[in-house]
């Protein structure tokens, strides 16, 4: 472990820094090694990649929601049937069964890390009168839980554990449901 | 510095509709950045008649976390087909 990275860790450890402030410290020194490694390289194409690091975590931009349906769908007996005094039914023809209802969609949403992290920071909007019935709802139900304890380098941590995040689900009527941030 | 979204594709395809439409975002936010710097005077006068409730500071943390979504739709992509039809909404 070289010396920097050593006071990086003191200084941590002795709350000079913050845990946010050590990572990006930390990554920063990563990348300036990684930049010097690789001079004088050639450009080989690597058959096996590192794992990946914490880098990787800070390069990954979108989260994304996929539902995918079951190419090979039909109505099956599990499916409600059609009411035909149901108005929600739609009677339209379509040759692929998909006018019975369950049907499931395909949806593909992307949606930019940095769009998350505004979403979380907008709990500064949330009024102080506001924040303290949400702080009384929470005590109400048990939770001993401070609004205003959420700081934005707890939001970072939570995007940078989004990185690792994958779900996958397949549902009723095999459709598969994924999210993960690429 | 990160550069705003530029323009939003919108396109609907159902039954009875089928058009798609081209959103010069950034237009807007050149509009809405005029119509900002001439209203300054008034919104300056705001700030300061409401800093001392409190509510003056609540308005600059809004404005700021209302251009900082703004600027992180760049990228957004949401495309949705079902039975009745198709949109979907690009952010570039």
């Amino acid at each position: 472990m070289s010396d920097q990275k050593k006071k990086i860790l003191e200084m941590l450890a002795q709350n000079k820094i913050s845990a946010d402030e050590a990572y990006r410290l930390l990554s920063a020194m990563d990348k300036d090694e990684g930049k010097s490694d690789n001079t004088g390289r050639d450009n080989a194409v690597h058959e096996d990649p590192a794992p990946r690091g914490p880098e990787d975590k800070s390069k990954r931009k979108y989260l994304r929601v996929t539902i995918t349906p079951d190419p090979n769908w039909q109505p099956g007996d599990d499916d409600q049937e059609l009411d035909p005094h149901d108005d929600r039914d739609h009677h339209h023809g379509h040759g692929d069964g998909s006018s019975h209802r369950g049907c499931p969609d395909k949806v593909n949403v992307r949606i930019p890390m940095s769009l998350i992290r505004a979403g979380i920071k907008m709990k500064s909007l949330v009024p102080p009168e506001a924040k303290d019935k949400i702080n009384n709802a929470f005590r109400e139900r048990g939770l001993s839980f401070d609004f205003d304890s959420i700081k934005n380098e707890d939001i970072e941590g939570l995007i940078d554990a989004l990185g690792d995040m994958e779900i996958d689900i397949e549902g009723r009527h095999g459709e598969n449901i994924k999210v993960h941030v690429e | 510095m990160r550069m705003p979204p530029m323009l939003m594709h919108v396109k609907i395809k159902n039954k009875d509709h089928n058009f798609g439409l081209w959103l010069p975002l950034f237009l807007f936010i050149l509009i809405a950045f005029i119509i900002l710097l001439a209203l300054s005077p008034l919104i300056l006068i705001c700030l300061l008649l409401m800093w001392p409730s409190g509510w003056g500071r609540w308005l600059v943390q809004a404005f700021k976390a209302g251009v900082d979504s703004l600027w992180a739709l760049k990228g957004l992509s949401v495309d949705i087909q079902n039975r009745d039809g198709v949109v979907r909404v690009t952010v570039i």
